[in-house]
């Protein structure tokens, strides 16, 4: 399971689309993965996802024709679903009413040609659309009002920008934050620095060098990328991988988690102030980047997942150093973390911060390690298992609360689960043959396929539709971050400045994963354009 | 007379002493956190990169300095100026080799805590001679620190100068020389000392006004190429005064065993262990503590270090008459 191939949909009207999708969520199916738009021809199919607890998945498909482009919104049923609309009103040009989000763009710069049609629609060429912009001069018109949205609340408020270019950020994204004093009022992010079409790209390209172009999408998580889009085409080609290939796979894939969630609380150190943290814990952490580097060859884009199987076998010595050089990390890492939860100040200073509801989090349909901060038990590895974990078996570690101390906790007992299971892993390795005879260059049969998995920061989700030919008709991707921004803005609402970085960083947020599909929110209020003439007369009032 | 005057000033142990201390203790400090870290901190300039610092500021100087538009260029340039002769001029009134230098005077004890504060007023001018957000945020942070630390500061070092009767350094010297330090009376008012000084000298965990995840560099934002440089000797010149200060007061500076009143090199021996001594306990708190938030640092002075003030100035009371 993991992927599976869509037998059928649901098919709604226009007209009942509405009722489906309530009655489904009514029944349980209350989580919307993401709403997939299509370009068949003369219409725009959208598929729905929604998921329940026990990993079921249905699919309501419903079509508008690209002449009247109307389909009516469900962000009153599930509140998560609106940064998905914003996603297909971009791309395909998708209008739903009543969402009040449609009158901003979500993905494209505001200088996308106008007469242009939506950029994955089939008709529209990439190059042009590249050429089009390149002979725009001024790069600045990607965000024609950078200070949009921003009202000043009262006279004591002010904006502090946060970003894109920060000394403190590894990625461009942007949030503006009005203060007053210390404590926020309001957060206005704004994200889309480093999109780079990938969805329309990976059309023109052929399921071999898919492989390659999906795994760059994320710097720290690209293996699950990989590995989830190969499912997908796996069973649209109703092949099963080797036994052993799977293993490998499984293997790489929790030893990434492990490199991907050390990073992420090392990054806590680093945002909290405590350098010391950080540098003990990014030092155990190569550790982990050797063993990946010995299994794959690379560190950061393994490439070791290929259709049918994997490119590279592993060897006895190599298991024995994994398990070795496993046990030797374990130590220094509880070593470490034992001293740093021992230390109050780190208590003091993550507990009851960023804190949010259980209820906050399942209506945002927030997903991931932070989902299971609050006690779901919201697993894609357990609630649809896929490569070795059902045979393995695993615990699915929960916490009880909402905020960053628990974040902290859920992700170090994640990262013991997985040195556990990599264990298990390299020790009872079956044999057999795990790389295919050669690789696959041939054409996909005619069908569409999901695959979901367990990303280190979440739900990882690929829609893949094959026509026939070499290349995908269409590929869609929704990372973890996207589905959980909504909740670090709502989060932030209420914090000081010097909790802005925890806060943000709770849901271990990757932008430029995110950077596919963009998000730019403005609030309705008063606009207010911060110039250097109001930064001088604040001057002139600062003289004494 | 002029001779002594200028050597004083310029050499020892004004300009050039003041500043092969700082530069000593920045490479200190670096590299005792980078050990701690599981780093090897600076190793190619000199012995074990003894040099670094001192690269590293002529290489600042020698880098381009942008002037930010809308700047006051008057505060601007003063600034960096008035950071680093502040703790330079309070440099000459700290016996280091005799028991006086020909500084002192009666009541030089108010002037080297005043000048102690007055750094901040340098700092203060340096971060709003341009207004911007991060400077500007640095800043109101600054200012928030300062007015929590600076009574603590004060307060437990008033307490040393009242139980020894006296306001001037010398005064403080020859009572300890009689009594001994006035650590052994004073324990808990120079641990409240050693913590104000930490959060003086913006260290971890009272990085607060530039704490570079939340408001890039804080007040010193704006700087660049010279001005930087000499902000950033300022930090380890008002490091090396606020521990001699310490030193004086608490270890009684250059004396002790086989000390003669003549300048000797003896008392410059003691001077540099008791220095190193505190030094040491300000590097390894600074290098194992995490940021404390804005509402956190009232909650460590007022909560925590008060009562430790309060009960030491029993102590002080009671010790006046031994």
């Amino acid at each position: 399971m993991g992927a599976r191939k869509i037998e059928e949909t649901i098919n709604a009207g226009i007209e009942d689309l509405r009722d489906t999708v309530r009655s489904y969520f009514d029944k349980g199916y209350n989580h919307i993965v993401t709403i997939t738009g299509i370009d068949v021809g003369e219409n725009i199919r959208l598929l729905y996802h929604m998921a329940n607890m026990d990993g079921d998945l249905v699919h309501i498909a419903t079509e508008t024709s690209k002449k009247s482009l109307k389909v009516p919104t469900i962000i009153d049923i599930i509140p998560g679903a609106y940064i998905y609309e914003m996603e297909v009103h971009d791309l395909f040009g998708v209008n739903f009413t009543v969402n009040p989000w449609m009158k901003f763009k979500l993905l494209l710069p505001d200088c996308y040609p106008s007469d242009m049609p939506p950029p994955l629609w089939k008709e529209v060429d990439a190059k042009k659309v590249q050429q089009s912009l390149f002979s725009i001069e001024s790069p600045a018109c990607a965000l024609k009002e950078p200070f949009s949205g921003v009202s000043r609340l009262s006279p004591e408020s002010m904006v502090v920008p946060f970003g894109p270019y920060h000394p403190a950020l590894k990625e461009p994204e942007h949030f503006r934050l009005i203060v007053e004093g210390e404590r926020i009022v309001k957060a206005i992010p704004r994200i889309g620095f480093v999109h780079r079409g990938v969805e329309k790209a990976a059309e023109s390209r052929s399921y071999l060098r898919d492989i390659f172009l999906l795994e760059r999408i994320c710097g720290i998580c690209s293996f699950i990328h990989s590995w989830t889009f190969v499912q997908a085409v796996e069973k649209l080609l109703n092949l099963k991988p080797p036994r052993r290939a799977e293993w490998i796979r499984t293997m790489v894939s929790e030893l990434e988690r492990i490199h991907s969630h050390s990073l992420w609380l090392g990054l806590v150190g680093y945002w909290m102030g405590f350098d010391t943290m950080f540098m003990w814990i990014w030092g155990v952490r190569e550790t982990i980047m050797d063993l990946l580097e010995l299994l794959c060859g690379n560190r950061v884009h393994k490439s070791i997942v290929t259709i049918g199987g994997v490119r590279r076998d592993v060897t006895k010595e190599k298991l024995n150093t994994v398990i070795k050089q496993m046990k030797k990390f374990m130590k220094e890492f509880k070593q470490i973390m034992d001293e740093v939860l021992s230390y109050d100040e780190f208590i003091e200073r993550t507990s009851n911060i960023g804190v949010f509801s259980a209820e906050t989090a399942r209506k945002l349909c927030t997903v991931g390690p932070i989902r299971r901060t609050i006690g779901d038990p919201y697993d894609i590895r357990k609630i649809e298992p896929y490569g070795a974990y059902e045979e393995i078996g695993f615990q699915v570690v929960t916490e009880n609360k909402g905020d960053v101390y628990h974040a902290i906790r859920q992700r170090m007992r994640e990262i013991y689960e997985s040195a556990r299971m990599i264990e298990v892993l390299a020790k009872e390795m079956p044999g057999g043959e795990a790389v295919p005879k050669r690789l696959f260059m041939g054409v996909v049969p005619e069908g569409e396929a999901v695959a979901r998995g367990e990303a280190p920061r979440g739900e990882l989700f690929y829609y893949v539709k094959s026509n026939n030919k070499h290349n995908p008709y269409r590929v869609k991707v929704r990372t973890p971050t996207l589905a959980n921004i909504t909740l670090a803005s709502e989060n932030l609402k209420g914090a000081t400045l010097s909790d802005v970085p925890l806060v943000i960083t709770a849901i271990d947020p990757c932008f430029s994963c995110m950077d596919r599909v963009a998000v730019y929110r403005k609030n309705t209020g008063e606009m207010f354009m911060l110039t250097e003439d109001d930064f001088r007369k604040l001057r002139r009032k600062w003289k004494p | 007379m002029i001779g002594e005057f200028l050597f004083n000033v310029l050499v020892f142990p004004g300009v050039l002493f003041s500043c092969a201390m700082a530069f000593w203790l920045q490479w200190l400090e670096r590299k005792i956190v980078a050990r701690v870290q599981k780093r090897i901190g600076p190793k190619f300039t000199g012995p074990s990169g003894l040099l670094q610092p001192i690269y590293d500021f002529l290489k600042l100087l020698s880098k381009e300095e942008i002037l930010p538009e809308h700047v006051d260029k008057l505060y601007f340039r003063l600034a960096p100026i008035l950071a680093v002769t502040v703790p330079v001029f309070g440099m000459l009134f700290i016996p280091i080799t005799g028991v006086k230098t020909m500084f002192n005077f009666e009541g030089d004890f108010l002037l080297i805590l005043l000048l102690f504060s007055f750094s901040v007023f340098a700092t203060a001018t340096a971060g709003y001679a341009v207004f911007s957000p991060y400077t500007s945020v640095g800043v109101g942070r600054l200012v928030v620190q300062y007015s929590i630390y600076e009574s603590f500061m004060t307060l437990s070092l008033v307490l040393a100068a009242f139980q020894a009767s006296t306001l001037s350094i010398y005064g403080l010297l020859e009572y300890q020389m009689l009594k001994g330090p006035l650590v052994l009376y004073q324990p808990l008012g120079f641990a409240v000392a050693v913590l104000a000084l930490i959060a003086k000298l913006e260290k971890p965990p009272f990085d607060l006004p530039h704490a570079k995840q939340e408001i890039a560099a804080g007040w010193l934002t704006e700087y660049s190429g010279r001005g930087l440089a000499f902000l950033k000797l300022y930090k380890d010149l008002s490091m090396v005064y606020g521990i001699s200060i310490l030193a004086v007061t608490y270890f009684a500076g250059p004396l002790g065993p086989m000390f003669s009143a003549n300048p000797t090199v003896m008392g410059l021996i003691y001077f540099g262990l008791k220095t190193l001594f505190i030094a040491l306990i300000i590097i390894l708190i600074r290098s194992i503590a995490a940021r404390v938030r804005v509402y956190g640092l009232a909650e460590h002075f007022w909560i925590k270090a008060a009562p430790l003030v309060l009960f030491q100035m029993i102590i002080a009371f009671a010790a006046r008459w031994l």
